[in-house]
């Protein structure tokens, strides 16, 4: 029985373990620029500090569409870092979907306005 | 009106999580963009500040002003209200009209930045007009108020720190309508009074104050505008060599590269002579200090634009996020922190014998750290510098190990009173790593500051520490150690300027520890008349 159970979580295990492999992200940022401050937002990493802005949804493309795109227009002086995000599940879905059904996970980090 | 969003918090912490201490509010203010005139913008915000001190005082309540909340001490903290300024980003630039008569700058070089831009910002917009800071920290994410006022410096050898480039200061010291005043050197003045009246504010040209008020620790009320003075663009080309110990402290106790043992061939001139650098920082492995040291040497040249992008190539931190576990797994097995640093040495030091140039924004560009950490500065007078490593190191080792690594950086004395850069040359001798919870088994990070401090006073070496940075700061009558009858210039000047009512709005836990919140009824008699000219001027 213990034995049972043992076998039992090691499988969840290395099943948590390989989602957790085949999810990753990318982050783009801008050399130039200062990122929008957020005093509120403190966490350990990247986005500490930093005013976040998630962009999360289906994207269904029609037939003829190729691609999914994603206009943004809260950053009134430029992108100042974009992370896009793929998990095993969006993996899947653009599979099974043959690339029609894709998830769109970004965050999104503006520049800090001027005064100009 | 200037917008501010009111939070209602119960804590607040630092930049790298050093807290959190309990707080009850917390200001978030921004410009009104709908006010074209950008000097009436700035107008309006510092009436916007104003209000809010206003409110305060009827509230009896606290205030302070802080920036990027970069300082690892809790000098930036006030538990009754908070003012988070980063969105005061104005940027304007001073015409010929507006130069005083008797100056000694070019309105070229003078720029009025509102207290929240950060260095980035500022070395963004400088470029833009062929212009350059003349020093900045090794990163580039402070406000520029928050630089100042707790003195950040780099390692520019014959430049000092950020401070010694501002040439005036505006400071809004209470509510009313005589409470914005612009402040500059009496010797070096930069400003007509003219300006100072656009900008709504009394005139006040005096050494004393001006230099009390450049390191204030956000204790001289809040600063809204700061001259600085920019120079022509330039470029930065970085070395970085390994150097024997004895050869590299050779330099470091005297800053003399002519008649130095180590020469970079590079920068040997025809007939024998060697350039003088801007820069000269030195790495140092605690645990191995026998290895020759990783050493990062900058000269200036002249600006072009046909250079690679260094950018890919800086390092701006001393570690890159470490996870937190690393520190909880060295606390409790202190063996292994040496081994520890040794595997992350790669991390921790910028590659040896690479050689980038850039602008002086790129090679200090972002920092690459954004976690828990702690970092303390230790001033000293590069002649005691070998002496003070030497201590620092047997005490890491004696009482560690403890998981940090060591630097030294070098800086022109600072005019400001408690710039602690304040030694003709001052070596910053910096530990920074990652923090622990100290446990029978290993030493707490305060405790081994305070075994540094009485290691250096029990041998005769004098000190100063970086106020932004984590220390024992109650270690008792700190101050008057550091800065011998500084402090009571600088305390005098306080009590000058602002009522005592108002100083006390401005002080906080930081200032209580460290005793510099105390108001002087009876100041120095030789600053009476100074005195007396403040209260009597007028806008
Ligand atoms: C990643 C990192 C790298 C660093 N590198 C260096 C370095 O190379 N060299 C160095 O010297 N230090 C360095 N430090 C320390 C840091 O730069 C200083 O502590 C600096 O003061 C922080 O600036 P800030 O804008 O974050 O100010 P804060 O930490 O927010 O505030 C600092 C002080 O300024 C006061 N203040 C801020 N704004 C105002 C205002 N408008 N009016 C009145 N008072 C105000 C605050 O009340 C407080 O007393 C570093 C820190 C970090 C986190």
């Amino acid at each position: 029985m213990a034995y049972n159970k043992l076998t039992y979580r090691l499988c969840v295990l290395s099943l948590l373990v390989l989602l957790q492999a085949c999810s990753y992200s990318v982050i783009v940022s801008n050399k130039n620029g200062v990122p929008q401050p957020d005093p509120l937002r403190q966490e350990l990493g990247f986005y500490n500090t930093k005013k976040v802005r998630d962009v999360k949804f289906i994207n269904h493309l029609s037939l003829l569409q190729e691609s999914a795109r994603v206009v943004d227009s809260t950053c009134t002086e430029g992108f100042h870092s974009i992370e896009y995000k793929i998990t095993f599940g969006d993996m899947l879905r653009n599979t099974f979907t043959f690339g029609k059904r894709k998830a769109v996970r970004v965050r999104i980090v503006c520049i800090k306005p001027s005064n100009q | 009106m200037a917008h501010t969003t009111t939070h209602h918090i119960t804590e607040w912490n630092n930049y790298h999580f050093n807290g959190p201490y309990p707080t009850k509010c917390l200001f978030n203010i921004d410009t009104d963009r709908n006010i074209v005139s950008l000097i009436d913008r700035f107008n309006d915000s510092a009436s916007g500040i104003q209000a809010l001190i206003k409110d305060s005082l009827a509230n009896n309540e606290r205030f302070r002003a802080y920036g990027s909340a970069w300082s690892l001490s809790n000098v930036a903290h006030q538990s009754d209200r908070m003012l988070f300024n980063a969105s005061l980003n104005i940027r304007l630039e001073v015409k010929d009209s507006q130069l005083h008569p008797a100056k000694s700058y070019l309105s070229e070089n003078l720029f009025l930045f509102q207290c929240g831009n950060t260095i980035k910002e500022i070395s963004e917009f400088l470029q833009k007009k062929g212009k350059s800071l003349k020093t900045c920290g090794a990163s580039n994410g402070q406000t520029i108020a928050g630089a100042i006022s707790t003195g950040v410096h780099g390692s520019s050898i014959d430049v000092g720190s950020v401070q010694d480039c501002v040439v005036g200061l505006q400071l809004i010291i209470g509510p009313g309508a005589n409470d914005l005043i612009y402040i500059e050197r009496e010797s070096r003045p930069a400003l007509a009074d003219e300006f100072a009246r656009r900008i709504k504010s009394r005139v006040i040209r005096s050494d004393a104050l001006f230099n009390a008020a450049l390191v204030s620790l956000g204790a001289f009320g809040v600063i809204h505008g700061v001259v600085l003075e920019a120079e022509d663009i330039y470029l930065l080309k970085r070395y970085v060599k390994k150097i024997s110990k004895a050869d590299a402290l050779q330099i470091a106790a005297t800053m003399d590269f002519t008649n130095a043992r180590f020469k970079l061939p590079d920068e040997v001139l025809r007939d024998g002579t060697v350039n003088r650098p801007f820069h000269y920082k030195l790495y140092i492995n605690p645990y191995n200090a026998s290895e020759d040291f990783v050493t990062e040497i900058i000269y200036k040249k002249p600006y072009r634009t046909n250079y690679p992008n260094p950018v890919p190539f800086v390092q701006n931190a001393i570690f890159k996020d470490i996870p937190t576990w690393v520190s909880a797994f060295a606390a409790k097995h202190k063996r292994i922190i040496p081994k520890i640093l040794d595997a992350l040495r790669s991390e921790a030091f910028p590659k040896v014998d690479e050689v980038i140039e850039g602008t002086l924004g790129e090679i200090f560009w972002d920092t690459s750290q954004s976690s828990a950490a702690f970092g303390c500065g230790f001033g000293i007078d590069i002649a005691d510098s070998p002496k003070a490593l030497d201590l620092f190191i047997d005490l890491m080792n004696d009482k560690g190990p403890i998981p940090g690594i060591l630097s030294m950086r070098f800086v022109k004395a600072s005019e400001a009173t408690l710039g602690f850069t304040r030694f003709p040359t001052t070596c910053i001798l910096e530990v920074d790593g990652v923090p622990w919870k100290g446990n029978q088994n290993m030493i707490s990070l305060d405790d081994f500051l305070t075994d540094v401090i009485k290691t250096f006073r029990d041998n005769g070496i004098g000190f100063t520490l970086h106020w932004g940075k984590n220390a024992p700061w109650s270690f008792p009558n700190l101050v008057d150690l550091m800065y011998g009858n500084a402090d009571d210039q600088w305390k005098d000047m306080r009590s000058i300027l602002l009522s005592k009512e108002m100083a006390d709005l401005f002080s906080n836990d930081f200032l209580n520890t460290v005793r510099l919140a105390d108001y002087r009824v009876n100041i120095a008699p030789n600053f009476v008349a100074l005195r007396d000219a403040i209260a009597a001027s007028v806008v």
